[in-house]
């Protein structure tokens, strides 16, 4: 209660102090005067009987002081004075003041852009009641250590999975389509709207209901039975302009009437992958049960583990199930036994991208170390600035820890207003981000929330004293150690203790740690990326189109409408005006180049366990293909044409690297067998290698090999996948035609899906948005460090310079050179300087390699050429901030410096 | 029977103020001259002390305060007792004349010589 009392006063004090003080004036002035009349009434003249009053009432100012204690204000009011006294303080230094908060500002600023931005891709929460529960399922052959990657479960698979599971409480396959989509039967063009197509407990696996109607169960979806959807909210708004007769609503999907049975609140937003719509699927009917194996639907695949199960236990608990399918459909699962199960949420971001986020947060941690390392070095400069004050209050009495608390009130004042401004960096930082960004991911995660919130400020606030104390300790007993009594009898200015300190020195030497550490990380970053964006391709980025679609309905079922589509859609956009047209089985993320890394057999050879046989990529592709992506000719054998269909024998050609990988000691591989491992679940049988293609970069990256551009290239017709890129080579830039390109794509299947036409170009650009913007930062890291680095150093060889002005008078006086005092002033702190360059190459190096190698990077530059690119930069910095100074000491005029 | 001792009116201040509110409300300059009369000018309140006492028992929320204009005219700031200083009042009126009781036996206490 006490407590409570004293904190109410406390508040109270600080908004009403100045009214109670008045208050308490009148009271004692009415008082007095109330004494006075009574003296008066007892004779005496009226200014006699007033000063009578005022003497008996005794000392009026430690009556107010005691009273103001009984406020329980006496802490506040000393603060508010403190602060008051630093404020004035800070006003007349604003030189150092305003680099304080401009440094902390930075690296405030930049920590804390990072914190929001990692923060906000790691450990945001999606909202579902068991989030914590509901885990991704994938499989494929040995998914922790194969670069071969997981395979879509296909939808038999699935079925098998969903019936004998024992630990997961739902399983649940989805699969997310741009169908077209139309609000009437009769609107001429369907627009291409993305949803999700979900096995009929999906609702229930996430535990949310509708805002408005309901949503569908296993009840509601039966064979032959209504088709029912749950719209979106915003997809709701945008279309429906949220009115409520959307509920019971007809629209097409595709070709097909689906009534519109509930709309779901906001929050659940549009899970999973950006889903406008959910459609409830029966699967025995829909998803091609029934029909040839290799033709059936693949799926995505959520599941909702039992309470108290751990992944591994839902792992081994399927992957008895893939055991069993493996050895019933050797054909299609031989080597399909390895099971993951990974939450969802967290299993966005794939191992390197996570460490890729972390190496940034760390590099944001380096910056704010940066900052720190500063902000101490500036508040020696202050509280060596100010020894002779400090020295002063100490001989007056003042005890030592009150010059601490001085010093470090002093600290704290400059690193609030720093990191205040820092915040608000912080918070444009992370808009803008995330402003080039979001756009470039369409599949970006909903429950991303990158923003500045109470967490943020909270660990904001963190840093800020960690940083206020970390910056001003040292310098704070420093200040109070000082020797008060030698201090003030030692009249000149030059006296020891104001020279930068062995502290200060290491403080820079540690910056400088910092700072080079970051500079090697940002240059290798920065120099593998643009490895990778520079290598040479034999084909012209700029002109070629690629066109993504994914063909459904009759179509695809029906082989020969497939092709004949190909065909036509060539025909028509070689009339147009292409030079060729060419199709690849391959996902956007492709480009052509490597579609998936795959396993393969050689004929005659035996392999005991899959992971041992060799890989490659694996690319289907059309006869025309060559002719678009620059293969001129084949080197040996020949190329493919629209006479490797399903009836004839199967093929494969492969390129030079593929050869010297795989068959080194062979002429020429020409007619040997080889056989690759089921791609997404489509059987191959054994091909034969009929031809031998150059590759499609001029060199590796560097630490690359030739293995790791290893391609085989299979038919299209032999392999027929719903996926396809289309993709057009035309005689200038393709931009203009990817206009075009998309138009006759959507005329010729107008109820298929299609997502963006791009040249190549852009479309390695927004693949590489991810890496892009990663390299953006790290160069953006550079820079700040920089900035902050050398604003530091400026500052501290400048105002140590400045405190030495009446020495460099006398020195001058007594005949230096001005290239004496440069010297003098140049050469502070230059062993700890270059400790820390020798140490920043080091930790630098050692971080550049341990991130490279856990975000597995490719073409990293030589030790030597990172480590020469950072030490020229730190130089360079350090040179100029410290040659200002330095010039600036050796122009003094002796005469005015003395007087000084 | 000479002035109260210093230290033992410090000791009873909060206790005094309390009761003379309890006979109404009051302002400073009241309160003291009412000890003092009560007290047969045995007691008397030094204003160093009183006021400071007066802010403390505010700030406890055992008495309020607020501004009005006293019987010459004059405005002052009148002082009332609350519900909560009334209790208080009880409390330490218990207190204190169990312990007077206590003293009053002990000193009468026969001597033995």
């Amino acid at each position: 209660m006490e407590t409570f009392h004293r904190i109410k006063n406390w508040i109270a004090a600080l908004f009403g102090h100045l009214r109670k003080n008045s208050d308490l004036e009148d009271e004692i002035m009415s008082h007095i005067e109330m004494r006075t009349e009574l003296n008066i009434e007892a004779g005496m003249a009226p200014d006699l009987a007033r000063k009578e009053a005022m003497r008996g009432f005794g000392n009026a100012e430690a009556l107010k002081e005691d009273c103001r204690d009984s406020w329980g204000t006496r802490v506040v009011m000393d603060l508010i004075r403190d602060i008051g006294y630093s404020l004035r303080n800070m006003r007349a230094t604003p030189g150092s003041s305003i680099l304080v908060v401009l440094i902390m500002a930075f690296g405030i600023g930049i920590s804390m852009t990072m914190f929001t931005f990692v923060k906000g891709m790691l450990w945001s929460n999606m909202g579902f009641p068991d989030e914590d529960r509901l885990i991704d399922v994938k499989w494929g052959i040995n998914l922790k250590a194969d670069r071969t990657g997981p395979h879509p479960i296909r939808v038999d698979d699935y079925l098998e999975f969903e019936k004998y599971h024992r630990t997961l409480e739902y399983l649940v396959g989805f699969s997310s389509y741009t169908p077209g989509f139309r609000l009437a039967e009769n609107s001429d063009y369907p627009e291409k709207i993305r949803g999700s197509a979900v096995a009929s407990n999906f609702f229930n696996l996430l535990g949310v209901s509708a805002l408005y109607g309901r949503t569908f169960g296993p009840e509601d979806v039966v064979p032959g039975g209504e088709r029912l959807i749950v719209l979106s909210y915003e997809f709701w708004q945008s279309k429906f302009g949220g009115e409520l007769d959307a509920l019971n609503a007809t629209v097409y999907i595709g070709a097909a009437p689906c009534r519109v049975i509930g709309v779901m609140p906001p929050e659940f937003s549009t899970f999973p992958l950006n889903s406008n719509y959910w459609r409830g699927v029966d699967i025995d009917t829909e998803w091609g049960v029934g029909q040839p194996r290799q033709r059936r639907a693949m799926l995505s695949i959520l599941g909702l583990k039992k309470e108290g199960v751990s992944d591994e236990q839902v792992e081994a608990d399927l992957e008895a199930i893939a055991e069993r399918l493996a050895e019933e459909y050797p054909e299609s699962n031989e080597y399909l036994r390895d099971v993951q199960a990974q939450n969802h949420g967290k299993g966005q971001l794939h191992g390197e991208e996570r460490n890729l986020l972390y190496a940034l947060l760390f590099c944001g941690v380096l910056v704010l170390l940066v900052a720190c390392a500063n902000v101490s070095n500036l508040m020696l400069v202050r509280a060596a600035r100010r020894s002779f004050e400090l020295a002063t209050r100490n001989a007056l009495g003042a005890s030592r820890a009150h010059i601490m608390y001085q010093v470090i009130l002093d600290s704290f004042l400059l690193t609030a207003i720093g990191g205040i401004v820092g915040l608000f960096v912080a918070s444009y930082g992370s808009d803008y981000i995330w402003s080039i960004y979001a756009p470039l991911d369409a599949d970006l995660p909903f429950w991303w929330d990158v923003e500045i919130d109470v967490a943020t400020i909270c660990v904001a606030i963190g840093a800020m004293i960690i940083a206020a104390l970390g910056g001003s300790f040292v310098p704070a007993l420093r200040g109070a150690r000082r020797n008060s009594f030698a201090l003030l009898r030692d009249d000149s200015r030059t006296s020891s203790s104001l020279y930068m300190g062995k502290l200060s020195k290491v403080l820079v030497g540690l910056q400088i740690t910092f700072a080079l550490s970051l500079t090697i990380v940002a240059t290798v970053m920065v120099l593998v990326q643009y490895a990778a964006v520079s290598q040479e391709k034999i084909y012209d980025r700029d002109k070629i189109a690629l066109g993504f679609l994914w063909l459904s309905g009759p179509l695809y079922k029906e082989k020969e409408s497939y092709l004949s589509y190909q065909r036509n859609l060539r025909e028509r956009m070689i009339e147009k005006g292409a030079e060729n047209v060419c199709f690849l089985a391959a996902g956007s993320k492709s480009l052509g180049e490597v579609w998936w890394w795959n396993r393969f057999e050689k004929a005659g050879e035996s392999y005991g366990d899959p992971t041992a046989m060799p890989e490659a990529s694996v690319l289907d592709v059309s006869p025309e293909y060559f002719d678009v992506f620059g293969f001129k000719r084949a080197f040996a054998g020949r190329l493919f044409s629209h006479a490797d269909t399903e009836g004839s024998e199967t093929v494969v050609i492969v390129n030079r690297a593929f050869v010297e990988t795989h068959f080194p000691h062979r002429t020429s591989p020409i007619g040997e067998q080889i056989r690759v491992q089921p791609i997404e679940g489509r059987e191959s049988g054994w091909a034969r290698i009929v031809g031998i293609v150059e590759n499609y970069v001029d060199k590796p990256l560097p630490e690359e090999s030739w293995s790791d551009y290893a391609v085989i290239y299979r038919p299209f017709a032999q392999n027929l996948v719903p996926w396809v890129t289309a993709a057009a080579k035309f005689g200038e830039d393709a931009r203009p035609w990817t206009t075009t390109l998309h138009r006759e794509m959507g005329k010729l299947a107008p109820d298929n899906a299609f997502n963006q036409v791009r040249s190549v170009r852009d479309e390695m650009a927004f693949e590489e948005s991810f890496n892009r913007l990663i390299v953006k930062l790290y160069a953006f890291f550079g820079v700040i460090t920089f900035l902050v680095a050398s604003i530091g150093l400026y500052a501290v060889v400048s105002f140590s310079a400045g405190q030495r002005v009446r020495e460099f008078g006398v020195r001058m006086a007594l005949g230096a050179h001005s290239k004496d005092i440069i010297y003098s002033v140049a050469k502070t702190g230059v062993v700890q300087a270059l400790a820390g360059l020798v140490l920043g190459v080091l930790v630098g190096q050692m971080l550049a390699q341990h991130l490279s190698k856990s975000m597995n990077l490719v073409g990293l530059p030589p030790v030597w050429i990172t480590s020469a690119i950072a030490v020229i930069l730190i130089l360079t910095t350090t040179a100029i901030s410290m040659l200002a100074p330095s010039v600036k000491a050796a122009r003094l005029d002796p005469v005015k410096a003395l007087r000084s | 029977m000479g002035k109260v001792r210093k230290e033992l009116l410090q000791g009873t201040l909060d206790l005094l103020i309390l009761k003379a509110l309890a006979t109404g409300r009051m302002h400073g300059w009241d309160i003291s001259k009412r000890i003092q009369v009560v007290s047969k000018d045995r007691l008397k309140l030094k204003q160093g002390s009183l006021y400071p006492a007066l802010h403390r028992l505010e700030g406890r929320d055992w008495i309020i305060a607020e501004w009005g204009v006293s019987d010459a005219g004059r405005s002052a700031k009148f002082y009332s007792l609350t519900k909560k200083g009334k209790a208080q009042l009880e409390e330490e009126k218990e207190h204190w004349l169990s312990f007077a009781e206590a003293m009053k036996s002990v000193l009468k206490m026969e001597e033995q010589s």
